[in-house]
């Protein structure tokens, strides 16, 4: 059983989309998209799939959502009105006391009947549990939202920018998650560029093309892998050999005009 | 004043030499060859034949890249030109294999022509200084496919018949084949002199070693007039021509990787 994302570019990457209950880690440095991807998911879940969705921020207050998110056409305050969708601010120590006993969080869930949520980001978690207990919170979070048969979405920082390092999280979440969206930036032609790729999904087979994205006035929008470069996970990708043979044949071959 | 590297200068020495080669052996060799001196295993040439094909496969995929990544129209028929000079050496491996030795030239020279041609197309396209345009996928693959389907009916037409006799078991080459041939060889040629002028101009190291295997394939060809018998030394030298020429196409390809790390023109 399939969950669209409504993003039609990644939902053919997922092969029809993630995996009803599965947990997905969308892992990306500042300025990736993290938060508008996972907008895009619950806005659409909203709209298009009749699915509603609950997002939890620690990093921004509900008036910033509100302002953002208008910028792409999507009228929170409605879906709220609606009960399709909900905001909730709050701080780490809440979310990992949801899992303890009944709260807010599991109330609002149970109000307006979520299908998907959003936890944005799972990153502070880390400034708020010991790390010797955060593994085990998060699983135990993670399977506390499977038994409610939650759609998730956990967006987490990656600090490297560009490079050729990639560390998803460090208390092996990656192992914890069932599916893993890489959002990366690239330098092409001195350019900056936005990568999108599923590294993994639990159970199922997935696109393994890195592709362009961008974030337009819509949302997300993804374009074409990028098939002519090499090695554009480090940040720092080439063009592959045939081409740049192709390039510097047309290079030689076009004789300047005098 | 620039110097030539030695590998430039030992490169261009096989077109001499093998012309040079050629010439002494036409010479020397008696009209009535000793079959001693006849070398032919059946596998062999296939084999060879295989590496030149991949080769030239590799450079029409390359200008297939460089058209759709610039839109250098240029690179269309160069690549067009080299493909059917790769599939001259299929079919006419796959058909001597299979004893039909009539066809397997006809099929050769037919391709070899059309491959000279389009060579000569793209050479005057960049002499021309023709204008990139913006690349159109379908473009290359009509000009692909269509020498591919060439090279279909010309299998068709010459197991029908259609052809005068190319290639005369026993006789050896018929007039239409000297023809075709012929022509094929002076076009090459003067390819090979236009983009040695294209060189002139820039130093590209993938033009110096193109314009080179151009010549070296025109020699090659070249010596199909000259040889009476299929496997004589003048045959395989002008195989082994051909041969060096595929390695000179390699080495051009290979330029590119160095002119990007030494920062020299492509």
């Amino acid at each position: 059983m399939r969950v669209p994302t409504g993003i039609s570019e990644l939902d053919a990457m997922l092969h029809g989309g993630l995996m009803r209950g599965d947990v997905t880690l969308l892992v990306g440095c500042a300025g990736t998209g993290k938060t508008t991807l996972a907008l895009q998911y619950l806005v659409n879940g909203a709209t298009k799939f009749h699915e509603n969705g609950l997002y939890i921020t620690f990093e921004e207050m509900p008036a910033q959502i509100y302002r953002d998110a208008a910028s792409f056409g999507w009228d929170i305050r409605k879906l709220e009105a609606e009960g399709k969708l909900r905001v909730v601010c709050t701080s780490p120590p809440v979310l990992v006391q949801f899992v303890e006993q009944r709260n807010p969080i599991d109330a609002i869930i149970s109000e307006i009947n979520a299908k998907r949520i959003v936890i944005d980001s799972i990153s502070h978690l880390e400034n708020f549990i010991p790390a010797s207990e955060l593994r085990g919170e998060l699983y135990r979070l993670i399977n506390h939202l499977k038994m409610k048969e939650l759609t998730s979405i956990f967006t987490a920082e990656s600090h490297e920018v560009l490079g050729n390092q990639l560390v998803v999280t460090g208390v092996g979440l990656s192992f914890l998650v069932d599916c893993i969206i890489l959002l990366r930036i690239v330098e092409i032609q001195s350019n900056l560029k936005k990568a999108l790729t599923v590294l993994k999904i639990r159970g199922s087979d997935h696109d393994k093309q890195l592709r362009e994205f961008e974030i337009t006035p819509q949302g997300i929008k993804i374009a074409a892998p990028f098939a002519q470069y090499e090695g554009v996970l480090t940040g720092a990708p080439r063009r592959s050999f045939t081409e740049e043979a192709g390039r510097a044949w047309a290079e030689a071959f076009v004789r300047k005009r005098r | 004043m620039t110097t030539i590297p030695l590998s430039k200068l030992l490169g261009a020495m096989a077109v001499p030499v093998f012309i040079a080669i050629l010439v002494a052996l036409n010479i020397l060799e008696p009209a009535k060859l000793d079959p001693a001196l006849i070398f032919d295993p059946p596998l062999l040439i296939p084999t060879v034949n295989l590496f030149v094909s991949l080769v030239s496969f590799l450079v029409a995929y390359i200008s297939a890249r460089g058209y759709l990544g610039t839109g250098s129209t240029t690179l269309v028929f160069l690549g067009g030109g080299v493909l059917a000079y790769a599939l001259a050496y299929v079919g006419s491996s796959t058909f001597l294999f299979q004893g039909s030795s009539n066809i397997a030239f006809t099929i050769s020279a037919i391709q070899f022509l059309v491959g000279s041609i389009l060579n000569a197309m793209g050479v005057v396209l960049a002499l021309r200084a023709s204008e990139e345009s913006r690349p159109v996928r379908g473009k290359i693959v009509l000009l692909y496919v269509g020498v591919l389907i060439l090279m279909v009916l010309v299998t068709v037409a010459s197991s029908q018949g259609a052809f005068p006799p190319f290639f005369i078991p026993g006789v050896g080459s018929t007039p239409p084949r000297m023809w075709v041939l012929g022509t094929a060889v002076c076009v090459f040629a003067l390819s090979s002199l236009g983009v040695m002028r294209l060189y002139a101009e820039s130093k590209s190291d993938i033009l110096y070693w193109y314009g080179l295997a151009m010549a070296l394939i025109a020699v090659g060809l070249a010596a199909f007039f000259l040889q009476r018998v299929v496997g004589g030394p003048i045959g395989w030298v002008g195989r082994l021509a051909q041969y060096v020429g595929s390695v000179y196409f390699l080495v051009a390809v290979l330029a590119t990787r160095g002119a990007r790390t030494k920062g020299t023109p492509p």
